[in-house]
């Protein structure tokens, strides 16, 4: 019988083990914590992967190179510098970036634009999407940002784009896209009540 | 004024299109450079990071199952990256007291829900006790979902096996866990509700043996999660779901 559940942890007296226990043991090579570590964060890398690049295979392959540099680098992990959670979306979200800006071709590019003035081009994928209650909690708090904020984070973040790009496309000036991103940052962490 | 990286007193400003990986690698590395200097910056690199993160986990979406394999695969066969010498290499995972996952602060996902540990009508009491109990309530919400014709069965979207049927006219769900390992010593399968950001206890789970639980819906009920918490059950789940089912 295959197990029907994510995996519960093995330790009798604690509860799951965290993000950083897991990577702390995957960087001395235990196979199992880095199966655990694809178990908790596979859904997350692999989502965020195939909203920025699209194309599921591309998703995909996307995801594999995150891990498997989860997996070379672990050593490198700096708890004191946040937690293995931003570090691994952290990791997943360059890589992402980094295909659609090598990889995609000029005419998947100029949809992408195309799907700009739809906003909500996520449901397409977010009908597909699991059950997820951190997507509850970013929608109700990039609900809180200004129109130009949201706009600024969604076109960077989730399309790829540089920020001279989200300035022409937005048609405002350098500086204010830089500042709303910051500022729509901070109105996101302060809304979800995350720390570094 | 293209290309040209921003004098210092600028930099800052671009903590956020930094964080997003919006800028030019050059102007990134200028950024970092800044950074480096800038003890004051951590701390909001650190949080503003964490923000950005959410915006990535909120994709979550299941990958092919093959996927797990191809990668647990390649890693067997690749060589990790020995520590940067000088680093104290830990004394493992004790090192992280805290032990909570961003994901599962409840400013996270569960927002500020203070979930109640009332269960619907009478009906959970009998999940939550896990034995007899007045099955009538319960027995009458089954026997309603299992004669609606237009119920609709859901599949987990974390963790696998089981289901629940969902029976609008009949205001119920069932749930039909599936068999489950014995949770550690001291600890207990419990079940909840989901509405929006608040989850609401529903008990226990009673057998693991692939337990079948009707329970009420209200309006605005999200999904039904099963996270593993103390023996003696939580106001409000301390773990991340290692089972959930949407409702929708």
């Amino acid at each position: 019988m295959t197990t029907p559940l994510a995996p519960v942890p093995d330790r009798d007296d604690e509860p799951p083990p965290s993000a950083e226990a897991l990577l702390d043991r995957t960087a001395r090579g235990d196979e199992s914590a880095f199966a655990a570590l694809y178990d908790a964060f596979g859904s997350r890398v692999y989502g965020l992967a195939r909203r920025v690049v699209r194309d599921p295979q591309q998703a995909q392959d996307v995801a594999q190179e995150v891990f498997l540099e989860i997996w070379r680098r672990a050593s490198r992990f700096d708890a004191a510098k946040g937690n293995a959670g931003s570090w691994i979306l952290t990791l997943a979200h360059s890589r992402a970036v980094d295909r659609v800006r090598s990889a995609q071709a000029a005419r998947d590019r100029e949809s992408v634009v195309a799907q700009r003035s739809t906003v909500r081009d996520t449901d397409t994928v977010v009908e597909a999407v699991e059950a997820n209650l951190e997507r509850r909690a970013v929608r109700r708090c990039l609900g809180t940002l200004t129109d130009l904020q949201r706009e600024s984070v969604n076109l960077a973040y989730y399309s790829g784009y540089t920020y001279a790009e989200v300035a022409t496309l937005l048609k405002a000036p350098l500086p204010t896209v830089k500042t709303r991103m910051r500022d729509g940052l901070i109105r996101l962490r302060d809304c979800l009540g995350v720390t570094g | 004024m293209t290309g040209t990286p921003a004098p210092p007193a600028d930099q800052h400003l671009s903590i956020g299109a930094y964080l997003l990986h919006a800028l030019p690698a050059a102007e990134a590395q200028a950024f970092e450079a800044h950074l480096a200097g800038c003890e004051s910056c951590t701390e909001e690199v650190g949080g503003l990071r964490a923000a950005a993160a959410m915006l990535g986990a909120a994709e979550a979406l299941r990958p092919p199952a093959a996927l797990r394999e191809n990668v647990l695969t390649a890693a067997a066969r690749t060589p990790q990256e020995r520590p940067l010498p000088g680093r104290d290499p830990g004394p493992g995972p004790h090192r992280h007291s805290t032990g909570r996952g961003w994901y599962r602060r409840p400013a996270g996902w569960l927002a500020a829900a203070a979930a109640v540990l009332v269960i619907g009508g009478g009906v959970s009491w009998a999940v939550l006790a896990g034995r007899t109990a007045p099955m009538t309530a319960s027995q009458r919400m089954e026997q309603c979902v299992s004669a609606d014709a237009s119920s609709a069965t859901m599949t987990p979207s974390v963790g696998a096996g089981g289901s629940l049927i969902r029976s609008d006219s009949c205001d119920a769900v069932v749930v039909k866990l599936p068999a489950m390992p014995a949770p550690p010593t001291g600890m207990a399968y419990q079940l909840w509700m989901i509405k929006g950001d608040a989850p609401r206890s529903m008990g226990l789970v009673p057998s693991l043996d692939g337990a079948m639980m009707p329970m009420p819906i209200r309006a605005g009920d999200s999904a039904v999660a099963v996270t593993v918490e103390p023996a003696a059950g939580s106001d409000q789940p301390t773990g991340r779901p290692i089972w959930a089912v949407p409702l929708h």
